[in-house]
């Protein structure tokens, strides 16, 4: 029954909750590898604060999270987990992709038990290059996704495209 | 005296006046209670609005971190928590009791107002109160000793 | 400007009253049985858990026992006060303090021949109970001393709810009663039958009991008081009509729905059977008697002596209450095949008996509830006690058809068990004979002959079941339920089985020295002494000494007592 997606919702409302939403992004509390520890520090410590974007780290649970950051190696043992993850987060829901590892298997691009780029299980909508990027790169891939947020087009999303490009 | 306001309540049923101002009263308690009806409908309401419907198999599975999860959802509780949970409520109830005692037990004989009237107030309860109150307590007391010879006072 | 008084000076709290602190009129013989089961429980309880391991079950017993006889011994000073007996008895100063009922603790609490004697039939109860507690303890294994201290602590409770003369007073004592017995009704670990027992009992007794204290709210608002003489005397002295009378009749109706409850009345008495069924045999001996008893001696002291300017209305009430418990605690008895649950239902159609007595009102009727319940208590105490011989180790064998031919297994259980039965179904030279008898004169004393011959009619009905069980007993080839000779039969439920089977005898050839008794037994409402009596009432405005309560003149007249 939503308003959303059946297209009647006026540009300001849409533009209004497309504003509250990117600015209370809601990030799992996860990591896999060496990413994790930059990510880390772009999320804990006060120097690389992420909260100052309106992205608050606090839920250790997929089912209040919007946004989640595939940090580290995806090594096909992981994989159906990040999968199923993905799946019991609520829509709308969005991913980065940081680190070179979960960009597209990274330095492991040849082994026998890394799953090459996390895309291959789940939708991305920002790729933050590095090894490992600096927590001031992973900023900047969230400014990049809330500038999508912003743009994006709500009832495409609402009707459940998982990528919407703007 | 509780008395005769009762019967000026009731005789005063028929004269229509008292009545009203009785209901008024309960009106504000009323708007209060749509109000917080309201509230809570307006707020989960504009959020089945506004938010997308996509239900999806993968959203239904029991949260485990990703893995196959496994064993009940269903915990035994252990029972020192509600044994203790009694004790208190039992010791607490008895502070409650006491407090107002204890502001009683030695007390004014007198009280003087603004204007210079001297009253004499409900004297301090003395040594009566306080065998009443120890009395209390001793019997308390033996409920905890026999608590304690059971063993449930121990938190392992 | 002016040096006037201030009608509420703003720095006196609210309820303050001038004048001091003074403690109300305490007279503390008349608290000694009271004070004596109390004690009694409380050290009985912490010489057991400090003395873990070190006393057994004859300890507690004995302890028990001797608590109920001390409750006994010092309730017949209380009587001899209140009956005026001659100079060489006189313990008290009879110039300070005249000879007849009086009241003690501000008012809470009356003392007069009906409180009394119910005092001393449940200490005797509390005495006979412990012994058959202590027989099925012994054979089941058990040690504990718990128990015995619920018994004691629920025979508190009924004597307090025996001499109330204050509603809430009325309802500490039922509460004590009844939380008591709720944990007596699951002490059985073992039996799961037990454990919902006394949760069923829990969860209805707590609906009741709020049923109780609504209806005491509701006459706290239609009368402005909760003590009895204060609405006696209002109820007497103002004509109450429109919304107090209301007030006053739901209060009334809730009240009787609260006590209905406590003694097991159709239609309250749909938890009196799983309950019985379920709990410890030993236990629902104490339940069946001393909780009647109790909630009885309530009813009564409510509503004779607090209602008595509203018979008109709650006569009829009872009236229905009766019958539908005599005819259905006769009819659904019949087509019982446990015998637990089969002398519950006979429990319900005698508390329907009991009714009986309290509708008739008046001192007919006090004779009859007060010889009703002397003669019931021993009786069912008998039955259970039997029931849970042959119940053996576990309580678990309870169908009516393990009592096929128990007269070849155990002539003598067999032949008290039938006495038993035939006094409860009111065969003459029994005590059951005098109590239906006294219970059928009140009745139609009363002008209420009709629901005396529905009680005789319900009483032939209980009487098959009673045969019925009589004719298993004797008359057919013991079945695979039966216990095999040489049933065990534990020594002190063996003297609690001989003492009432004694009692209910001699009661049966003898009624004259209990319907004496009772006769000099009416409950009576006396006002409490004015504690400012001795320092000059003088000095206190009007209103006041009219708050405080006059100065202490028994106010028996009037209020159904002789």
């Amino acid at each position: 029954m939503g308003l959303v997606e059946s297209g009647k919702m006026p540009k300001p409302l849409t533009q209004l909750l497309s504003l509250s939403r990117k600015y209370s992004l809601w990030v799992y509390q996860w990591g896999l590898a060496c990413c994790a520890i930059e990510m880390g520090s772009a999320f804990a410590s006060p120097r690389y604060d992420v909260m100052r974007l309106g992205v608050i780290p606090f839920p250790a649970s997929p089912r209040q999270a919007d946004l989640v950051v595939i940090s580290g190696t995806v090594t096909d043992k992981i994989a159906p987990a990040v999968k199923r993850l993905y799946d019991q987060m609520p829509d709308p829901k969005y991913v980065i992709s940081m680190g070179s590892c979960a960009n597209c298997g990274g330095p492991y691009w040849d082994s026998y038990s890394v799953t090459k780029g996390v895309d291959q299980i789940i939708p991305v909508d920002v790729y933050v290059p590095g090894c490992p990027p600096r927590p001031e790169a992973l900023l900047e891939g969230i400014v990049l996704l809330q500038e999508r947020i912003g743009r994006e087009d709500m009832v495409e999303r609402w009707r459940g495209e998982p990528i919407v490009v703007s | 005296m509780l008395l005769t306001d009762t019967t000026v309540l009731l005789s005063a049923t028929t004269a229509g006046e008292s009545y009203s101002d009785f209901v008024r009263s309960y009106l504000t308690v009323g708007i209060f209670a749509l109000l917080a009806l309201a509230l809570v409908a307006t707020l989960l309401g504009a959020g089945a609005l506004l938010r997308p419907t996509r239900p999806q198999p993968g959203k239904y599975l029991t949260y485990e971190s990703g893995v196959d999860p496994v064993g009940e959802g269903w915990a035994q509780t252990q029972v020192r928590y509600y044994i203790f949970a009694l004790l208190f409520v039992i010791f607490d109830v008895e502070a409650v009791f006491i407090f107002p005692w204890a502001t009683r037990l030695d007390g004014d004989t007198e009280l003087v107002d603004s204007a210079g009237n001297v009253f004499e107030v409900l004297g301090p309860y003395g040594a009566y109160g306080l065998i009443k109150m120890l009395l209390f307590i001793f019997v308390l007391a033996l409920g905890l000793v026999y608590a304690w010879r059971k063993r449930v006072l121990r938190w392992m | 400007m002016a040096m006037v008084a201030q009608a509420v000076p703003v720095d006196v709290l609210p309820g303050d009253l001038p004048g001091e602190v003074v403690p109300p009129v305490v007279d503390w013989a008349a608290l000694v049985p009271l004070i004596v089961l109390a004690l009694g429980a409380l050290l009985l309880l912490t010489f057991a858990s400090l003395l873990r391991g070190r006393v057994g079950l004859r300890f507690f017993t004995a302890w028990t026992a001797l608590v109920g006889l001390g409750a006994f011994v010092t309730a017949i000073p209380l009587w001899a006060r209140v009956q005026g007996w001659a100079d060489g008895f006189a313990w008290w100063d009879p110039a300070d303090t005249p000879a007849g009922p009086f009241s003690t603790l501000g008012g809470a609490l009356g003392v007069d021949g009906f409180s009394v004697l119910l005092t001393m039939l449940i200490a005797l109860a509390v005495v006979v109970c412990s012994l058959v507690v202590a027989g099925q303890a012994a054979r089941d294994g058990e040690t504990r001393a718990e128990t015995h201290v619920l018994l004691l602590l629920s025979a508190v409770g009924g004597v307090v709810m025996v001499g109330a003369n204050d509603l809430l007073v009325l309802f500490l004592g039922l509460e004590t009663l009844s939380l008591a017995v709720y944990v007596l009704a699951a002490m059985n670990l073992r039996r799961v039958q037990s454990q919902e027992a006394g949760l069923k009992y829990f969860v209805l007794g707590a609906f009741s009991s709020a049923f109780f204290l609504y209806g005491i709210a509701m006459v706290y608002g239609g009368t402005g008081s909760t003590s009895l003489a204060d609405i006696t005397s209002f109820l007497s002295t103002n004509l109450v009509v429109g919304n107090s009378s209301l007030l006053v009749l739901v209060g009334i109706a809730l009240m009787v729905a609260g006590l209905g409850f406590k003694v097991a009345a159709v239609p309250f008495h749909s938890w009196s059977p799983d309950v019985y069924d379920g709990a410890p045999t030993s236990s629902v001996a104490f339940m069946a008697s001393v909780v009647k008893v109790a909630a009885f001696a309530g009813m009564v002291r409510v509503l004779l002596l607090g209602f008595d300017t509203f018979a008109a209305d709650w006569r009829p009430i009872l009236q229905v209450l009766a019958v539908l418990s005599l005819v259905g605690g006769a009819l659904m008895a019949v087509v019982q095949t446990n015998i637990k649950r089969l002398l519950a239902y006979s429990s319900i159609s005698h508390a329907g008996f009991i009714l009986l007595g309290v509708e008739a009102a008046g001192t007919q009727g006090t004779r009859a509830v007060v010889v009703y319940l002397v003669a019931y208590t021993f009786l069912v105490i008998g039955s259970f006690a039997v029931v849970s011989i042959v119940g053996r180790s576990g309580d678990g064998a309870h169908a009516v058809d393990a009592y096929r031919g128990l007269g070849r297994v155990s002539p003598a259980l067999a032949a008290t068990f039938t006495f038993l039965l035939l006094a409860q179904a009111g065969v003459p030279f029994t005590s059951g004979f005098y109590a239906k008898f006294y219970a059928v004169i009140a009745a139609v004393d009363a002008q209420s002959a009709w629901l005396a011959v529905v009680a005789m009619l319900s009483a032939v009905v209980a009487a098959y079941l009673y045969l019925r069980v009589v004719v298993l007993m004797w008359f057919t080839a013991p079945g695979e339920h039966t216990p095999a000779p040489g049933l065990r039969i534990p020594a002190t439920t063996g003297w609690a089985l001989a003492a009432c089977t004694a009692i209910t005898l001699f009661i049966g050839l003898l009624p004259g020295p209990l319907t004496s008794l009772a006769d000099e037994a009416p409950a009576v409402i006396v006002e409490p002494a004015d504690p400012l009596a001795g320092s000059g009432g003088g000095d206190l405005p009007a209103d006041l000494s009219d708050l405080l309560g006059g100065a202490g003149v028994p106010t028996g007249a009037g209020n159904g007592a002789p």
